[in-house]
């Protein structure tokens, strides 16, 4: 267990610098000496360190348990952040703890940036491609470890039966990540294409794709959005694409049983996740209508399309949102915390957990009147087993508190409650605008580095489900107090 | 004819019990010696001591070439095991009992085009569906059904202030497709003419067509209590949940209780629409009063305690329910639960004997009623046989039967003297039991 | 469902009702204050309504069962709120909103007053305020089985649904003698901090008025600028540990009196809270010495009363604590939506409740990581605890959800997010005290009011009751199914 944990990193890394490659070819391509040197220079590091962990490595043992797998999760995001901010740190453009930040901020998918007008292309490409890898490390990481792990709090339920997971093991994480990455690559073809049409660019669209498939928000060109409806509905359709259960798309095209597609759309969860993008659009597009803020149908489309990206925790870039009211944000907020599908790469609570709380609650009215009563709880058709119901309780209490304690932490470095409770919410669900909702940009840079630092930290737990962490924290204990005893 | 019952449980002994009874050939394979024993000691029957689904046991000369195998052991598989040897081994027709729920739904053409298994048999399931089809006519304590549900018996007990009271039949409002098929009174069985009539007090028999007996049955219910409610059940065991869930498709709100979990979950995880699963004990009355049990329209006691069933369901009298069925492994008391009671008692083992009878016995239907003192039997008329294409009048059949109904190509008809007999048309006779098989012999070739 | 039985209680309790009316009446005409015509409309009205019920209610031998218990105690609720409300109706103080609002406050423990002028108010008036803060702090049934004789078994089942907390803990074998221990418990305290506060210099009527207030860990004052206006350290000390024993477990001090006082040490749940209460004073107090302009005693002064006021959701206040900075006021959320202990007159969450939250999320993980395990769960005594902690689950679950869901109405109306979910939290958790613009409360609007009083009624009543009561099948004639 000890040596697979350092193989996978290596592994990872090389992947990482595979990927730098691009934006240091299209540096040469477009004849910036410099940066072509910052992208030279990152991926020299990137690849030495991980040859280094690879070659000390050798032999891994075949399977992690679960105390590796928290492991071993929470260490790949902060090392493939550290090196994925190399490129930024290295163009000066941002200081070192800023630099991790911003990486982190693209991997997580949270989408807030530190830079707000970035002009290096190379730099941007690579900006949208670090939201893009995250994106592909969540399915990846859903596909395999976490169920494992965590039991991921309901996942194990909406998956069909074949990807219950029991131990991890290398053949496994080898052929997933081949597939997945077939899969995602086809998804962001698919927002390129729908970017073409709507009139992008290729440089454009393709960066774009990568950011709204991945879920990550962080635009550039913020203009664009707003003028153009082609180029809204696509990145809704981007986006609702991301916000359903991209399990089952794997699964069903693996079978081929092209049939199974049909689930993806027809199940209970989807149709919610419609539902609610539509109808809190259509409050928020009304309400800002009535604050005379824009005509009818542009108050509807800024609904509507607000509304969508964030419920997917993209995020729309922050311009116009800033200025709207407090009920319009907290709108917002809202459904950017309920979050997606499960399954999907959206952030957020995920809507089958709330589906299942709200149940669960129903039922316990009735168990008021018959406290003898015995019930299960069907989703479409399925039973939901009561210890998924039990954990998933569980899960709100400790998102609950997470939260709590995190305002907690970011208020003690001195910003009001309000402010605090944005940028918390903002990191756990990973939809980086929020943050801008009541604090401008330079306070979030004046912050002291420790509050920027637990910043990444609820970035990534956002990413781990909070519970993975958990168990690494109760795991160490027992590993150094008790031995296993 | 030759018949093998496989398996000498509790099912196995009352079919064998009532085969022999029937006078036919009965062997009994078991491979359990005192099981055996019991068998061997009270029956007149041959008792094998072998394993039923064994090739070997299948070569025995005494049921190699046997006219039917009936395989009624605890195992489903081996029973269907049991019975594809059979088929192999020159039996000609088999019966298995399958009772997992799994195997029901597609289950009989399955087992049938697959291992040529005959009858099905699954006495939780015949047992549920008796009780609801029971439940489903309120003011019935019986309901049978014979040519494809063509023709409906239906028993009632006539009440003081009932419509029927004291009316000589002849005079009694009564369209001419149903008749008064038999009348309990006391402890005799009396089979009416026209100028008796019914008393307070009397069980009595109608029978005819299946929609007219429907719409007299209404007539014979107060107003408020045509439609069936609310229903509670004690026991979820595999009965339990078949009726629960039958109960529930239909709308019906059902309350089912049981004192293990695992039993609870499991039948809640059925319900569709109001089923509620009530993890109690049905013996702690003071839950069962506030569950409303009171206001049940029936209350059903599945329980595998014969005693409690009892004792449940007097209690759930005395505090007001309507209706109340028990399940009860013996049936002989029937008429004294009734005095105390319980409406209704029913036996799986009774109830699945008389399926397998009637199979036996080869397109007949077979009914017991009133403490298996009479039948009610669906008879083809064979060709050839002593009273075929003879006037009812003239078929001189013995005074014990009743011919209470006639089907020929899907035409039902109320007999009278003149109605013939034509061969190929169905008789549904009523006799005292003993005499069943000497009647039968008339319709048969 | 029983009606008669229902009616039957119902009438009783609105006779109670007058008859508590009956003391600030005379105390009116005492005083010579001129509303005493307004207190007679309202005995008026809760008489009449008691004859109302009294001519349908029929006592009978049946006990009664859960239903019956949970509709006759959330109806008590509801019509004693209406009752509460009454005498600032008749007296046209304010515009029917504010009076209900004012009513539901008192009535619930809450404290959020929308009076601008409290002095201004006759010495009756002020009266009905605390008793209303009085009678539901113990609890309306309590007090009603511990006075009312002829009441058997049924009121049981009364007494198990109004107790606050996840389960229920007997310290007498009768009940009917713990609801008598508890009055009498009760009293006995509010007369000793009446007192106490008689001692440090109140007046007679302040001195009365907070102490039925601190007791019942209500908030309502006897000033506009609540306990901050006297200016009295004693009288602040004094107060900070009755609405600390106030939000501690009546029960537990019953049975601490039988079997010495060293049970209250062991109690897990009352360590925790007054942990909370001491590590957060703390916290508080360096973070005002820091941040404002005041010395270490003056911080821990306004801190440690601040604190235990919002930790017992009274609703205190000896300083403008909006003003204070963002961590202090965060740390005042904290303990208001955890609340005071199970069985306590508080509000909030219940400490319990989060005790048991946290063993779960710790057999979870264990479970997690040790998966072929069997870890049994203990909590105290706690029998069935699966189905407990279940619940416990669930109520935290819609407790957060329906705070949110009135914040979001709330910023509709125009209410910054952070203040309107504090004011979401605050309703529910009966608690009384909200920052920002909402610290006012006579500056919110109507719809915003409404609210609060349906989320303080819910809150009080432990929201499943609330909800059930809701479902149109739970009223249907005969038994549930």
């Amino acid at each position: 267990m000890d040596k697979l944990i350092p193989y996978l990193m290596g592994r990872a890394l090389l992947l990482c610098s595979a990927c730098m490659a691009i934006p240091f070819a299209y540096s040469i391509y477009l004849d910036h000496h410099f940066m072509t040197g910052v992208f030279g220079q990152s991926i020299c590091i990137t690849l030495l360190i991980a040859i280094l962990l690879i070659k000390k490595s050798t032999n891994p043992p075949e399977s992690l348990s679960v105390y590796g797998g928290a492991i071993f999760l929470c260490a790949i995001w902060v090392t493939v952040a550290f090196f994925g901010g190399l490129p930024y740190y290295f163009s000066h453009n941002l200081g070192a703890i800023d630099s991790f930040v911003e990486s982190v901020s693209g991997f997580t998918t949270t989408g807030y940036t530190n830079i707000l007008s970035l002009q290096d292309p190379a730099l941007i490409l690579w900006r949208s491609m670090t939201q893009w890898m995250g994106g592909g490390m969540i399915l990846m990481f859903i596909a395999t470890v976490l169920p494992a792990i965590t039991g991921m709090f309901g996942i194990s339920f909406a998956m069909p039966v074949a990807l219950k997971t029991g131990v991890v093991t290398i053949n496994r994480l080898r052929k997933n990540t081949r597939r997945l990455s077939i899969l995602y690559a086809l998804l962001t073809i698919i927002g390129v294409f729908f970017f073409s049409i709507a009139g992008l660019g290729t440089y454009d669209a393709i960066n774009f794709a990568m950011v709204t498939i991945s879920t990550g928000g962080c635009y550039f060109s913020d203009a664009y959005l707003y003028n153009n409806v082609w180029f809204a509905s696509a990145a809704i359709v981007g986006l609702i694409a991301a916000g359903g259960n991209v399990i089952i798309y794997w699964q069903a095209i693996k079978r081929r049983q092209y049939s199974m597609l049909k689930k993806t759309v027809r199940n209970t969860e989807f149709h919610i996740f419609v539902l609610i993008i539509l109808i809190i659009g259509l409050i928020c597009g009304l309400h800002l209508y009535h604050n005379n803020y824009y005509n009818l149908s542009d108050s509807l489309l800024y609904g509507f399309f607000s509304v969508a990206l964030y419920a997917g925790t993209t995020g729309a870039p922050p311009f116009e949102v800033l200025s709207w009211t407090d009920f319009d944000k907290m709108l917002l907020i809202v459904v950017a915390s309920i979050g997606g599908c499960i399954g999907s790469l959206a952030g957020g609570f995920k809507i089958l957990r709330l589906m299942i709380l709200f149940k669960s609650c129903a039922n316990e009215m009735t168990r008021t009147i018959h406290p003898d009563i015995i019930m299960t709880m069907k989703i479409d058709g399925e039973i939901v087993p009561s210890k998924v119901i039990n954990r998933i309780l569980g899960f709100f209490f400790i998102v609950f508190i997470t939260v709590a304690i995190s305002i907690l932490v970011i208020s003690a470095a001195g910003l009001d409650m309000q402010q605090s409770m944005d940028i918390a919410i903002a990191c756990i669900t990973s939809t980086g605008p929020i943050m801008l909702f009541h604090t401008s940009h330079s306070e979030i840079l004046a912050l002291p580095v420790i509050v920027k630092l637990f910043c990444c930290f609820l970035m990534i737990l956002g990413k781990l489900d909070i519970f993975a962490f958990l168990i690494l924290i109760f795991g160490s204990r027992q590993q150094l107090l008790h031995k296993h005893w | 004819m030759r018949i093998v019952v496989v398996g000498a449980g509790k099912l196995g002994y009352s079919i064998a019990e009532r085969l022999s009874q029937e006078e036919y050939d009965v062997i009994v394979v078991d491979n359990n010696a005192s099981r055996l024993q019991n068998v061997q000691a009270s029956l007149d029957v041959l008792a094998i001591e072998a394993n039923g689904s064994s090739p070997i046991t299948m070569n025995n000369d005494d049921i190699r070439g046997a006219d039917v195998l009936i395989a009624v052991t605890a195992t489903d598989e081996v029973n269907m095991v049991s019975c594809i040897l059979a088929k192999k081994h020159g039996i000609k027709r088999t019966i298995a009992r399958i009772r997992d729920m799994q195997f029901i739904s597609e289950a009989k053409e399955y087992l049938k085009s697959n291992f040529d298994i005959d009858l099905m048999l699954n006495p939780e399931l015949i047992m549920a569906m008796e009780i609801n089809r029971i439940l489903m006519v309120p003011a019935a304590l019986n309901i049978e059904d014979f040519a494809d549900g063509q023709v409906r018996l239906f028993e009632t007990k006539v009440k003081k202030k009932s419509p029927l009271a004291n009316i000589k039949l002849k005079d009694l409002e009564m369209p001419n497709t149903i008749m008064a098929a038999m009348i309990f009174r006391g402890q005799r069985m009396i089979l009416p003419h026209g100028d008796d009539s019914l008393q307070p007090g009397d069980n009595a028999y109608f029978i005819g067509l299946t929609q007219d007996i429907d719409d007299f049955s209404k007539n014979l219910v107060e107003r408020n209590a045509s439609k069936l409610n609310k229903v509670t059940i004690v026991g979820a065991g595999r009965m339990g949940r078949f009726v629960a869930t039958m109960l529930d498709k239909q709308h019906v709100k059902v309350k089912i209780f049981d004192t293990n979990k695992e039993r609870c979950r499991l039948v809640a995880s059925m319900f569709k629409y109001h089923g509620k699963a009530i993890w109690a004990d049905g013996a702690d009355i003071n839950k069962m009063l506030e569950e409303g049990i009171n206001e049940a329209d029936a209350l059903i006691c599945l329980t595998d305690d014969d005693k409690l069933n009892f004792l449940l369901a007097l209690l759930g009298k005395h505090h007001g329910v309507k209706k109340t069925i028990i399940r009860q492994a013996k049936t002989d008391y029937k008429s004294i639960l009734a005095e105390l009671g319980v409406d209704i008692s029913l036996s799986s083992r009774l109830l699945a004997t008389n399926e397998v009878l009637a199979f036996v016995r080869g397109n007949s239907a077979v009914s017991l009623l009133q403490d298996a003192r009479a039948e009610v039997t669906e008879v083809t008329i064979e060709d050839g046989c002593s009273v075929c294409d003879k006037k009812l009048m003239n078929a001189k059949l013995p005074k014990s039967c009743l011919v209470c109904a006639f089907v020929k190509n899907d035409v039902v008809e109320i007999p009278n003297g003149n109605t013939v007999l034509a061969a190929g048309g169905r008789a549904i006779i009523i006799t005292e039991k003993q005499e069943t098989t000497k009647v039968l012999k008339y319709f048969y070739n | 469902m029983n009606y008669p039985v229902i009616y039957y209680m119902l009438s009783r309790l609105m006779v109670a009702m007058s008859v508590t009316l009956l003391i600030p009446f005379f105390m009116a005409i005492q005083l010579n204050e001129n509303n005493e015509l307004d207190f007679l409309a309202a005995i008026l009205c809760s008489l009449s309504l008691a004859v109302f019920f009294s001519n349908r209610g029929k006592i009978t031998t049946n006990d009664i069962s859960i239903r019956e218990g949970i509709a006759i105690t959330g109806l008590s609720w509801l019509f004693a709120s209406i009752i509460a409300s009454l005498p600032f109706l008749t007296g046209h103080y304010m515009p029917f909103v504010d009076c209900l609002f004012e009513g539901v406050s008192g009535i619930t423990g809450s404290g959020a007053s929308v009076v601008r002028d409290i002095p201004g108010l006759p010495t009756s008036i002020m009266l009905w305020r605390s008793l209303t803060h009085w009678l539901g702090g113990l609890g309306i049934i309590v007090i009603f089985i511990a006075i009312v004789p002829q009441t058997g078994t049924k009121s049981l089942k009364m007494f198990e649904v109004e107790t606050t907390g996840p389960t229920e803990t007997r310290p007498l074998p009768r009940f009917k003698d713990t609801a008598h221990a508890l009055l009498i418990v009760y009293i006995f305290l509010t007369f000793l901090i009446i007192a106490l506060l008689l001692l440090c210099g109140f007046s007679f009527s302040d001195a009365v008025n907070n102490a039925m207030s601190a007791i019942a860990t209500g908030g309502f004052s006897t000033r506009n600028e609540s306990i901050g206006y006297f200016d009295n350290l004693p009288a602040e000390i004094v107060l900070t540990i009755a609405m600390l024993v106030g939000g501690g477990n009546f029960s537990l001090y019953l049975i601490a009196w039988k079997q010495g006082y060293h049970k209250i040490l062991k109690d897990g749940e009352f360590i925790a809270y007054m942990a909370l209460f001491g590590f957060l004073s703390l916290a508080i107090t360096t973070n005002l010495f820091a941040a404002m302009d005041m010395n270490l005693f003056e911080a821990f002064r306004y801190a440690s009363f601040q604190t235990a006021a919002t930790i017992s959701t009274t609703g205190f206040s000896n300083g403008d604590f909006d003003s204070w900075p963002a961590f202090s006021k965060y740390c005042l959320l904290i303990v208001m939506i955890t609340g005071g202990c199970a069985g306590s007159t508080s509000g909030g969450m219940k400490v319990a409740r989060f005790l048991l939250l946290f063993k779960m999320i710790h057999y979870i993980i264990q479970e997690k990581l040790h998966p072929n395990q069997i870890i049994h769960m203990k909590y105290d005594t706690v029998e069935r605890l699966d189905i407990v902690v279940n619940r416990v689950g669930r109520f935290f679950f819609l407790y957060v959800f329906l705070a949110l869901m009135g914040a979001l109405v709330f910023t509709i109306e125009g209410l910054p997010i952070m203040d309107a979910i504090v004011l979401g939290f605050s309703a529910i958790g009966n608690a009384g005290v909200a920052f920002g613009a909402a610290n006012d409360f006579s500056t919110l609007n109507d719809l915003t009011k409404y609210i609060c009083c349906g989320l303080m009624v819910v809150g009080r009543l432990e929201i499943f009751l609330f909800l059930v009561m809701l479902k149109p099948s739970f009223w249907q004639t005969g038994a549930s199914w």
